[in-house]
Protein backbone atom coordinates (compact mmCIF):
# COMPACT_ATOMS: atom_id res chain seq x y z
CA UNK A 1 0.00 0.00 0.00
CA UNK A 2 2.67 2.52 1.02
CA UNK A 3 4.46 1.39 -2.01
CA UNK A 4 1.87 2.01 -4.50
CA UNK A 5 1.60 5.87 -2.86
CA UNK A 6 5.07 6.48 -2.77
CA UNK A 7 4.93 5.68 -7.12
CA UNK A 8 1.70 7.38 -7.61
CA UNK A 9 3.63 10.39 -5.55
CA UNK A 10 6.68 10.04 -7.70
CA UNK A 11 5.00 9.72 -10.84
CA UNK A 12 2.86 12.76 -10.13
CA UNK A 13 6.07 14.89 -9.38
CA UNK A 14 8.04 13.65 -12.85
CA UNK A 15 5.14 14.23 -14.99
CA UNK A 16 4.32 17.78 -13.53
CA UNK A 17 8.35 18.67 -13.48
CA UNK A 18 8.08 17.24 -17.58
CA UNK A 19 5.00 20.14 -17.82
CA UNK A 20 7.41 22.34 -16.45
CA UNK A 21 10.61 21.58 -18.30
CA UNK A 22 7.81 21.70 -21.54
CA UNK A 23 7.15 25.09 -20.95
CA UNK A 24 10.63 26.16 -20.40
CA UNK A 25 10.90 24.64 -24.06
CA UNK A 26 8.31 26.98 -25.01
CA UNK A 27 9.19 30.39 -23.33
CA UNK A 28 12.94 29.67 -25.44
CA UNK A 29 11.50 28.61 -28.78
CA UNK A 30 7.74 30.54 -29.15
CA UNK A 31 8.07 33.34 -32.16
CA UNK A 32 6.83 36.13 -30.13
CA UNK A 33 6.46 38.19 -26.69
CA UNK A 34 2.79 36.78 -26.47
CA UNK A 35 3.49 33.39 -27.50
CA UNK A 36 6.29 32.85 -25.69
CA UNK A 37 3.72 34.15 -22.43
CA UNK A 38 2.16 31.01 -23.40
CA UNK A 39 5.15 28.88 -23.04
CA UNK A 40 6.10 29.96 -19.63
CA UNK A 41 2.31 29.45 -18.37
CA UNK A 42 2.42 25.97 -19.07
CA UNK A 43 5.16 25.89 -16.29
CA UNK A 44 2.79 27.94 -14.11
CA UNK A 45 -0.29 26.26 -14.12
CA UNK A 46 -0.70 22.41 -13.86
CA UNK A 47 3.04 22.37 -13.06
CA UNK A 48 3.17 23.43 -9.91
CA UNK A 49 -0.23 21.72 -9.40
CA UNK A 50 1.14 18.22 -10.17
CA UNK A 51 4.40 18.69 -7.94
CA UNK A 52 3.10 19.84 -5.36
CA UNK A 53 0.61 17.45 -5.46
CA UNK A 54 2.58 14.87 -5.53
CA UNK A 55 4.38 16.01 -2.77
CA UNK A 56 1.20 16.46 -0.65
CA UNK A 57 1.41 13.22 -1.19
CA UNK A 58 4.74 11.83 0.28
CA UNK A 59 4.12 13.84 3.18
CA UNK A 60 1.03 12.15 4.08
CA UNK A 61 -1.53 14.37 6.66
CA UNK A 62 0.65 16.60 8.54
CA UNK A 63 1.06 20.27 8.93
CA UNK A 64 4.07 19.66 5.94
CA UNK A 65 0.59 19.06 3.01
CA UNK A 66 -0.96 22.63 4.78
CA UNK A 67 2.04 24.61 4.00
CA UNK A 68 2.54 22.46 0.72
CA UNK A 69 -0.94 23.62 0.02
CA UNK A 70 -0.46 27.04 0.62
CA UNK A 71 2.51 27.61 -1.27
CA UNK A 72 0.08 25.85 -4.32
CA UNK A 73 -2.98 28.19 -3.75
CA UNK A 74 -0.58 31.18 -3.53
CA UNK A 75 1.12 30.72 -6.77
CA UNK A 76 -2.00 29.75 -8.51
CA UNK A 77 -3.44 33.09 -7.74
CA UNK A 78 0.16 35.16 -7.96
CA UNK A 79 1.16 33.48 -11.37
CA UNK A 80 -1.70 34.92 -13.88
CA UNK A 81 -2.01 38.22 -11.74
CA UNK A 82 1.85 39.00 -12.72
CA UNK A 83 1.57 37.30 -15.98
CA UNK A 84 -1.42 40.04 -16.74
CA UNK A 85 0.33 42.81 -14.92
CA UNK A 86 3.50 42.27 -17.69
CA UNK A 87 1.37 41.18 -20.36
CA UNK A 88 -0.65 44.34 -20.29
CA UNK A 89 2.38 46.66 -19.13
CA UNK A 90 3.85 45.33 -22.52
CA UNK A 91 0.54 46.03 -24.31
CA UNK A 92 0.28 49.76 -23.11
CA UNK A 93 3.81 50.31 -24.01
CA UNK A 94 3.17 49.24 -27.74
CA UNK A 95 4.52 46.12 -28.00
CA UNK A 96 2.27 44.49 -31.15
CA UNK A 97 1.43 40.95 -31.11
CA UNK A 98 2.88 39.70 -34.13
CA UNK A 99 0.53 37.51 -36.90
CA UNK A 100 -2.63 38.02 -34.91
CA UNK A 101 -6.43 37.61 -36.55
CA UNK A 102 -8.80 39.44 -34.52
CA UNK A 103 -12.27 38.07 -33.78
CA UNK A 104 -15.44 39.99 -33.43
CA UNK A 105 -17.11 39.75 -30.04
CA UNK A 106 -19.08 36.73 -29.25
CA UNK A 107 -22.90 37.21 -29.24
CA UNK A 108 -23.64 35.88 -26.36
CA UNK A 109 -21.49 35.62 -23.64
CA UNK A 110 -21.54 38.00 -20.00
CA UNK A 111 -24.73 36.41 -18.92
CA UNK B 1 12.66 9.71 -9.03
CA UNK B 2 13.09 13.31 -6.78
CA UNK B 3 15.91 13.93 -8.05
CA UNK B 4 14.61 13.67 -11.80
CA UNK B 5 12.08 16.28 -11.16
CA UNK B 6 14.94 18.41 -9.36
CA UNK B 7 17.34 17.92 -12.17
CA UNK B 8 14.54 18.66 -14.59
CA UNK B 9 13.35 22.06 -13.18
CA UNK B 10 16.83 22.74 -13.19
CA UNK B 11 17.23 22.71 -16.60
CA UNK B 12 14.23 24.86 -16.82
CA UNK B 13 15.52 27.14 -14.81
CA UNK B 14 18.77 27.41 -17.45
CA UNK B 15 16.11 27.57 -20.47
CA UNK B 16 14.78 30.86 -18.06
CA UNK B 17 18.50 32.00 -17.98
CA UNK B 18 18.72 31.63 -21.56
CA UNK B 19 15.44 33.61 -22.57
CA UNK B 20 16.43 36.33 -20.31
CA UNK B 21 19.65 36.86 -21.90
CA UNK B 22 18.50 36.65 -25.05
CA UNK B 23 15.89 38.89 -24.62
CA UNK B 24 15.02 40.95 -26.81
CA UNK B 25 12.45 43.12 -25.10
CA UNK B 26 12.55 43.95 -21.48
CA UNK B 27 9.24 42.69 -20.94
CA UNK B 28 10.79 39.20 -22.69
CA UNK B 29 13.03 39.57 -19.94
CA UNK B 30 10.97 40.15 -16.99
CA UNK B 31 9.10 37.15 -18.24
CA UNK B 32 12.07 34.73 -17.83
CA UNK B 33 12.67 36.30 -13.97
CA UNK B 34 9.45 35.57 -12.96
CA UNK B 35 9.86 31.73 -14.49
CA UNK B 36 13.20 31.61 -12.85
CA UNK B 37 11.32 32.51 -9.73
CA UNK B 38 8.90 30.47 -9.67
CA UNK B 39 10.71 27.62 -10.52
CA UNK B 40 12.67 28.07 -7.95
CA UNK B 41 9.91 27.98 -5.20
CA UNK B 42 9.42 24.65 -6.98
CA UNK B 43 12.76 23.63 -6.77
CA UNK B 44 12.90 24.34 -3.17
CA UNK B 45 9.81 22.26 -2.38
CA UNK B 46 11.21 19.38 -3.93
CA UNK B 47 14.56 20.00 -2.63
CA UNK B 48 13.09 19.80 0.94
CA UNK B 49 11.81 16.29 0.35
CA UNK B 50 15.31 14.82 -1.27
CA UNK B 51 16.97 16.62 2.10
CA UNK B 52 14.69 15.73 4.49
CA UNK B 53 14.38 19.24 5.56
CA UNK B 54 10.88 20.28 5.08
CA UNK B 55 11.44 23.25 7.19
CA UNK B 56 12.60 24.73 3.42
CA UNK B 57 8.97 25.32 2.53
CA UNK B 58 9.03 27.87 4.64
CA UNK B 59 11.16 29.63 2.80
CA UNK B 60 9.45 28.55 -0.49
CA UNK B 61 6.41 30.71 0.26
CA UNK B 62 8.89 33.11 1.30
CA UNK B 63 10.52 33.14 -1.94
CA UNK B 64 6.91 33.15 -4.08
CA UNK B 65 6.42 36.04 -1.91
CA UNK B 66 8.71 37.98 -2.73
CA UNK B 67 9.06 36.69 -6.38
CA UNK B 68 5.73 38.40 -7.04
CA UNK B 69 6.25 41.67 -5.43
CA UNK B 70 9.76 41.93 -7.03
CA UNK B 71 8.20 41.11 -10.60
CA UNK B 72 5.56 44.08 -10.05
CA UNK B 73 7.94 46.49 -8.68
CA UNK B 74 10.33 46.01 -11.62
CA UNK B 75 7.53 46.11 -14.07
CA UNK B 76 6.02 49.58 -12.36
CA UNK B 77 9.63 50.73 -12.33
CA UNK B 78 10.17 50.01 -16.17
CA UNK B 79 6.35 51.94 -17.00
CA UNK B 80 7.73 54.72 -14.87
CA UNK B 81 10.87 55.33 -16.55
CA UNK B 82 9.29 54.94 -20.18
CA UNK B 83 7.01 58.25 -19.02
CA UNK B 84 10.48 60.02 -18.24
CA UNK B 85 12.49 58.74 -20.79
CA UNK B 86 10.49 58.20 -23.93
CA UNK B 87 13.50 56.90 -25.76
CA UNK B 88 14.86 54.79 -23.34
CA UNK B 89 15.01 51.29 -22.66
CA UNK B 90 11.30 50.14 -22.44
CA UNK B 91 10.60 52.33 -26.22
CA UNK B 92 13.03 49.11 -27.71
CA UNK B 93 10.35 47.07 -26.99
CA UNK B 94 8.26 48.16 -29.88
CA UNK B 95 11.24 48.20 -32.67
CA UNK B 96 12.93 45.24 -31.93
CA UNK B 97 10.23 42.52 -31.13
CA UNK B 98 11.68 39.91 -32.98
CA UNK B 99 14.85 37.99 -33.64
CA UNK B 100 15.61 34.68 -34.23
CA UNK C 1 -19.47 47.53 12.47
CA UNK C 2 -16.81 49.45 11.08
CA UNK C 3 -14.04 47.16 13.24
CA UNK C 4 -16.04 44.16 12.30
CA UNK C 5 -13.97 43.09 9.37
CA UNK C 6 -10.64 44.68 10.43
CA UNK C 7 -10.81 42.76 13.41
CA UNK C 8 -11.33 39.30 11.50
CA UNK C 9 -8.24 40.13 9.34
CA UNK C 10 -6.07 40.44 12.64
CA UNK C 11 -7.30 37.15 13.94
CA UNK C 12 -7.03 35.27 10.58
CA UNK C 13 -3.76 36.82 10.01
CA UNK C 14 -2.52 35.73 13.84
CA UNK C 15 -4.17 31.88 13.34
CA UNK C 16 -1.57 31.58 10.20
CA UNK C 17 0.68 33.10 12.28
CA UNK C 18 0.22 30.14 15.32
CA UNK C 19 -0.27 27.38 12.32
CA UNK C 20 3.18 28.63 10.47
CA UNK C 21 5.23 29.51 14.00
CA UNK C 22 4.88 26.36 16.44
CA UNK C 23 6.85 27.97 18.42
CA UNK C 24 4.60 29.53 21.61
CA UNK C 25 6.79 31.70 23.66
CA UNK C 26 5.36 35.17 24.74
CA UNK C 27 7.31 37.13 22.88
CA UNK C 28 6.87 35.55 19.69
CA UNK C 29 3.44 35.58 20.25
CA UNK C 30 4.03 39.18 21.08
CA UNK C 31 5.28 40.08 17.85
CA UNK C 32 2.82 37.97 16.05
CA UNK C 33 0.05 40.16 17.28
CA UNK C 34 2.19 43.23 16.45
CA UNK C 35 2.61 42.48 13.24
CA UNK C 36 -0.58 41.16 12.37
CA UNK C 37 -2.54 44.61 13.01
CA UNK C 38 0.50 46.36 11.98
CA UNK C 39 -0.17 44.73 8.48
CA UNK C 40 -4.11 45.01 8.33
CA UNK C 41 -3.44 48.74 9.38
CA UNK C 42 -1.11 48.94 6.29
CA UNK C 43 -3.07 47.49 3.90
CA UNK C 44 -6.37 49.84 4.85
CA UNK C 45 -3.90 52.57 4.50
CA UNK C 46 -2.95 51.55 1.53
CA UNK C 47 -6.82 51.40 0.15
CA UNK C 48 -9.98 50.43 1.92
CA UNK C 49 -11.17 46.95 0.35
CA UNK C 50 -13.99 46.71 -1.74
CA UNK C 51 -17.20 46.99 0.30
CA UNK C 52 -18.91 43.94 -2.18
CA UNK C 53 -20.67 41.50 0.40
CA UNK C 54 -19.48 38.16 1.22
CA UNK C 55 -21.90 35.56 0.56
CA UNK C 56 -21.31 32.55 2.05
CA UNK C 57 -22.07 30.66 -0.77
CA UNK C 58 -18.67 31.97 -2.62
CA UNK C 59 -16.75 29.64 0.23
CA UNK C 60 -18.26 26.15 -1.35
CA UNK C 61 -19.05 27.52 -5.12
CA UNK C 62 -15.58 28.94 -5.38
CA UNK C 63 -13.64 25.21 -4.57
CA UNK C 64 -16.22 23.72 -7.07
CA UNK C 65 -15.31 25.92 -9.70
CA UNK C 66 -11.70 25.26 -8.73
CA UNK C 67 -12.30 21.38 -9.54
CA UNK C 68 -13.81 22.31 -13.43
CA UNK C 69 -11.01 24.59 -13.86
CA UNK C 70 -8.68 21.67 -12.71
CA UNK C 71 -9.65 19.80 -15.25
CA UNK C 72 -9.95 22.07 -17.92
CA UNK C 73 -5.97 23.17 -17.01
CA UNK C 74 -4.98 19.16 -17.59
CA UNK C 75 -6.72 19.72 -21.02
CA UNK C 76 -5.54 22.64 -22.04
CA UNK C 77 -2.04 21.79 -20.88
CA UNK C 78 -1.56 18.60 -23.27
CA UNK C 79 -3.05 20.63 -25.96
CA UNK C 80 -0.32 23.53 -25.64
CA UNK C 81 2.25 20.61 -24.71
CA UNK C 82 1.75 19.72 -28.22
CA UNK C 83 1.63 22.84 -30.05
CA UNK C 84 5.05 23.62 -27.98
CA UNK C 85 6.88 20.52 -28.91
CA UNK C 86 5.14 20.90 -32.55
CA UNK C 87 6.12 22.74 -35.76
CA UNK C 88 5.76 26.18 -35.66
CA UNK C 89 3.31 26.48 -38.70
CA UNK C 90 0.43 25.03 -36.05
CA UNK C 91 0.27 28.34 -34.33
CA UNK C 92 -2.56 30.53 -35.24
CA UNK C 93 -2.33 33.49 -33.22
CA UNK C 94 -5.69 35.20 -32.40
CA UNK C 95 -7.35 38.53 -30.45
CA UNK C 96 -10.53 37.89 -29.11
CA UNK C 97 -12.71 40.01 -26.84
CA UNK C 98 -15.25 39.14 -24.01
CA UNK C 99 -18.28 40.86 -22.91
CA UNK C 100 -17.99 41.44 -19.81
CA UNK C 101 -20.02 44.32 -19.14
CA UNK C 102 -22.70 42.49 -16.40
CA UNK C 103 -19.86 41.05 -14.17
CA UNK C 104 -18.94 42.07 -10.90
CA UNK C 105 -15.54 42.95 -9.76
CA UNK C 106 -14.62 39.39 -8.15
CA UNK C 107 -15.95 37.60 -11.01
CA UNK C 108 -13.71 39.99 -13.51
CA UNK C 109 -11.05 39.15 -11.37
CA UNK C 110 -11.91 35.39 -11.15
CA UNK C 111 -12.63 35.58 -14.89
CA UNK C 112 -9.41 36.58 -16.07
CA UNK C 113 -7.44 34.62 -14.37
CA UNK C 114 -8.78 31.54 -14.98
CA UNK C 115 -7.90 32.76 -18.73
CA UNK C 116 -4.43 33.33 -17.50
CA UNK C 117 -4.46 30.25 -15.65
CA UNK C 118 -5.33 27.66 -18.78
CA UNK C 119 -2.16 27.95 -21.12
CA UNK C 120 -3.20 28.92 -25.00
CA UNK C 121 -5.38 31.75 -23.36
CA UNK C 122 -3.95 35.29 -22.22
CA UNK C 123 -5.79 38.04 -21.11
CA UNK C 124 -3.94 40.95 -22.32
CA UNK C 125 -6.81 43.98 -21.24
CA UNK C 126 -9.67 44.23 -18.97
CA UNK C 127 -12.09 47.23 -19.06
CA UNK C 128 -15.31 47.96 -17.25
CA UNK C 129 -17.28 46.55 -20.46
CA UNK C 130 -15.28 43.73 -21.94
CA UNK C 131 -11.84 41.68 -21.30
CA UNK C 132 -9.38 41.47 -24.06
CA UNK C 133 -7.51 37.60 -24.32
CA UNK C 134 -4.73 37.11 -27.13
CA UNK C 135 -4.85 33.15 -27.96
CA UNK C 136 -2.22 30.95 -29.28
CA UNK C 137 -4.96 29.14 -31.62
CA UNK C 138 -7.72 30.13 -33.29
CA UNK C 139 -9.55 26.86 -31.97
CA UNK C 140 -9.10 27.91 -28.31
CA UNK C 141 -10.10 31.83 -29.43
CA UNK C 142 -13.17 30.11 -30.76
CA UNK C 143 -13.49 28.33 -27.32
CA UNK C 144 -13.45 31.67 -25.68
CA UNK C 145 -15.60 33.41 -27.83
CA UNK C 146 -18.38 30.10 -27.02
CA UNK C 147 -18.32 31.80 -23.30
CA UNK C 148 -18.32 28.56 -21.38
CA UNK C 149 -16.14 29.90 -18.83
CA UNK C 150 -17.48 33.39 -18.42
CA UNK C 151 -20.96 31.26 -18.20
CA UNK C 152 -19.02 28.89 -15.07
CA UNK C 153 -17.79 32.19 -13.38
CA UNK C 154 -21.14 34.14 -13.34
CA UNK C 155 -22.99 31.14 -11.97
CA UNK C 156 -19.96 31.21 -9.23
CA UNK C 157 -20.74 34.92 -8.36
CA UNK C 158 -24.58 35.75 -10.02
CA UNK C 159 -24.41 39.76 -10.03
Amino acid sequence: MNGILELVAGLLVISGSLFVLAGGIGALRMPDFYTRIHGASLTDSLGPVLVLGGLMIYAGLSLITVKLAAVMLFLLVTSPTATYALANAALLAGLKPEGVERMPTGPEEGA
Amino acid sequence: MLLVAAIAILVTMALALARALLGPSVYDRVLAVNMFGTKTVLLIAVMAFIMGRTDFLDLALAYALINFIGVLAVLWFVQESRKRHPSGTGAQASTESNTE
Amino acid sequence: MRLMRPLLAVIALFAVWLLWGGLYKTPVLQLGIVSCVLVVWLTYRMALPDQQEHRLALLYRVPLYWLWLLWEMVVTNVQVLRLVLGPRSALSPTIVEVDASASSKFALTLLGNSITLTPGTLTINIDDTRLTAHCLTRAAAEDLRGGGMARRVAAVDPD
